[in-house]
């Protein structure tokens, strides 16, 4: 899929934008702050619904304006043209249009478009916090999944509901029958389950993905282990059937990904029996606490390199190779599911990567599909890419085509 | 500079109604400073008279201004046939069918401990005494939200060991909606939600 047109309005530092891509590679380059990442997070915000930055929505208005719009002329091989276009508010609210025809949840807008995005923020998926590992994970399943989405909303609202009765309960000693708590309980595992269950199955499905790449990337040198650490313990083997996540690969044909997310509903039942039983063993902690102790909020995701866990014990060009072999990873599967390439959006990476892994990323663009890469010199890109890509100059706050 | 005593209550008074910020609460007190004093006066007014007159339906917890609803004064509805709802105007909403012959019970709110709404605040102990009294079956007919569903298995459980039917409205596609143009959550709520045909 590509974007054929991209127009900006009030979004960032840019008043107004109107560009029109090759369906290729496109090269942004341009001094420090003059709105190169803005372009991406525009394009990340209309495949996504969010911002790219910490933060509040609403600070991707433009200074002193009252809303920002991004609208984009999308070509998809399988679905043809669409018109997509997202209004941010200033109370964080948002508005989407496909078409022409505003829709009644700004979530109709996901999987219109398809991105992968790699930049700086990535790193803090192998480096950072358990919260950043587990915003990768919502923000790729969405892309793959509204489902998710839908239980992902619904979860974080019974969660909050129930923490709140159960710091009532506290405060207030009460029969927690009578307060309902069983059928927060009962909502929180149904919920909590969906979510257990995607996630489980999208790094089953990237980890064979990442690792092959990870090997690619460090020449066979280095072997990476991808593990997710769910909140609760679930159930030994809830997927058997379905295809096996873990092919033999040695000599065998390179990993297939399946090309659908979604599974059977009955397919989340055992995790949320599971979920049930851990909860009510629980209960009386949770009551003491006041506030719930397990479930998908607690979720993490483990990367050991040679064995030893990467955000601990991995050098700062060990954690970047990882989080870009995980992108790689996440663009092959992602074409999979959609059954065409995504737009590939590379913000100021080839300044940070060393000449072994600078020629493996290069080669990755090479295949792609339509591409959108930043940095802040011409001489940051190899000359074949120039030759070929269109070359768009920012510069405050305007992008000028320069070839 | 400040309002006018007054006018500066008047505007804090209007600012706490649901939905209306400080500039809508300004423009309303300006709208009302300007109109005749015959319109202020009928506005007062019908805001006392609902207070005084206004009460709950002493069946079904409706809002009415007489000892029972008009729908439980209507001797041709079907008595075996109750279906809860939250709201008064979720009652409404149902009546506009003109497909629904049985009788309702108002909860007059759902379960939300964030809003300090626990179950003895909602009219949920009145429900038992009207179950026993000859209902077949209670239909639950609250939102597909976390509250509404919370407090439909709050009921459920506490209905169904007494042997009597429960049943759920489906939540899924709008009637007349075009499958192609239902967004993806209504469409897997429309499956999840399906019957025997
Ligand atoms: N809401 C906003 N209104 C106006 N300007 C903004 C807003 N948000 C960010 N900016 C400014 O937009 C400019 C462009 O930011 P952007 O991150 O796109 O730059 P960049 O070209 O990617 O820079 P770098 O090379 O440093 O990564 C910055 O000067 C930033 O301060
Ligand atoms: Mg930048
Ligand atoms: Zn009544």
């Amino acid at each position: 899929m590509r974007l054929t047109r991209l127009q900006l309005s009030n979004f960032r530092c840019y008043g107004s934008l109107d560009i029109q891509p090759s369906a290729r590679l496109n090269v942004l380059y341009g001094e420090n702050a003059q709105g190169k990442t803005s372009v991406l997070e525009a394009i990340r915000l209309l495949a996504t619904t969010r911002s790219l930055r910490a933060g509040r929505e609403a600070e991707m208005i433009r200074q002193n304006e009252e809303m920002a719009h991004v609208q984009a002329e999308l070509y998809r091989d399988c679905a043809g043209e669409a018109d997509l276009m997202i209004t941010v508010l200033p109370s964080d609210r948002k508005n989407v249009r496909i078409n022409g025809t505003k829709r009644p949840r700004v979530l109709d807008l996901l999987g219109q478009l398809n991105v992968v995005f790699f930049g700086s923020p990535d790193l803090d998926i192998v480096a950072g916090e358990p919260a950043d590992r587990r915003h990768f994970l919502n923000v790729e399943i969405s892309q793959v999944s509204p489902r998710y989405v839908g239980a992902f909303a619904q979860y974080k609202k019974v969660l909050e509901q129930r923490n709140r009765l159960l710091r009532d309960l506290r405060e207030r000693p009460r029969n927690p029958v009578e307060a309902g708590l069983n059928e927060w309980t009962e909502q929180l595992a149904e919920y909590g389950a969906q979510i257990f269950e995607k996630r489980q199955f999208y790094i089953s499905m990237l980890a064979p993905l990442a690792e092959e790449a990870h090997r690619a990337l460090t020449a066979g040198r280095e072997g990476l282990e991808i593990r997710y650490l769910p909140g609760i313990s679930l159930p030994g083997q809830v997927r058997e059937s379905s295809p096996a996540p873990w092919p033999a690969r040695i000599n065998g044909p390179a990993y297939d990904p399946p090309e659908c997310m979604e599974s059977p509903l009955s397919a989340t039942e055992s995790i949320a029996e599971a979920f049930r039983r851990q909860l009510a063993a629980a209960m009386q902690e949770e009551l003491r606490r006041g506030g719930t102790v397990l479930g998908p909020q607690r979720d993490d995701a483990a990367f050991l390199v040679n064995g030893r866990d990467a955000r601990i014990y991995a050098s700062q060009g060990q954690q970047r190779t990882v989080a870009l072999a995980l992108k790689l990873a996440e663009y092959r599967l992602l074409e999979k599911m959609v059954q065409e390439p995504p737009v590939l959006l590379l913000d100021d990476v080839m300044s940070d990567l060393d000449d072994a892994r600078r020629s493996c990323l290069l080669q990755w663009v090479e295949e792609c599909g339509q591409t959108f890469i930043t940095g802040t010199s011409l001489r940051a890109f190899p000359p074949a890419m120039l030759a070929e890509g269109a070359l768009f100059l920012a510069d405050k706050g305007m992008l000028q085509r320069t070839n | 500079m400040h309002y006018a005593r007054p006018l500066a209550q008047l505007v804090s008074e209007l600012e706490r109604l649901p939905g209306v910020g400080p500039k809508s609460a300004q423009r309303m007190a300006f709208h009302l400073l300007r109109q005749p004093q015959e319109d202020a006066r009928r506005l007062a007014e019908a805001i006392m008279s609902v207070k005084e007159s206004i009460r709950l339906c002493a069946e079904c917890s409706n809002f009415t201004d007489q000892e029972l609803c008009e729908v439980c004064r209507d001797t041709r509805r079907d008595r075996a046939l109750l279906c809860v709802v939250a709201e008064t105007r979720d009652l409404i909403a149902m009546e506009k069918t003109g497909e629904y012959k049985g009788m309702y019970h108002v909860l007059q709110g759902l379960l939300s401990p964030m809003e300090n709404i626990t179950p003895d605040l909602l009219k949920i102990r009145e429900l038992f005494p009207r179950v026993a009294g000859g209902v077949q079956e209670v239909i639950l007919a609250l939102n597909p939200t976390a509250e509404g569903q919370t407090t439909a298995l709050y009921l459920a459980s506490r209905l169904k060991p007494l042997g009597i039917r429960v049943t759920q409205i489906a939540h899924g596609l709008p009637a007349g909606g075009d499958m192609e143009y239902a967004d993806q959550a209504t469409l897997i709520s429309a499956l999840q939600w399906r019957r025997e045909v």
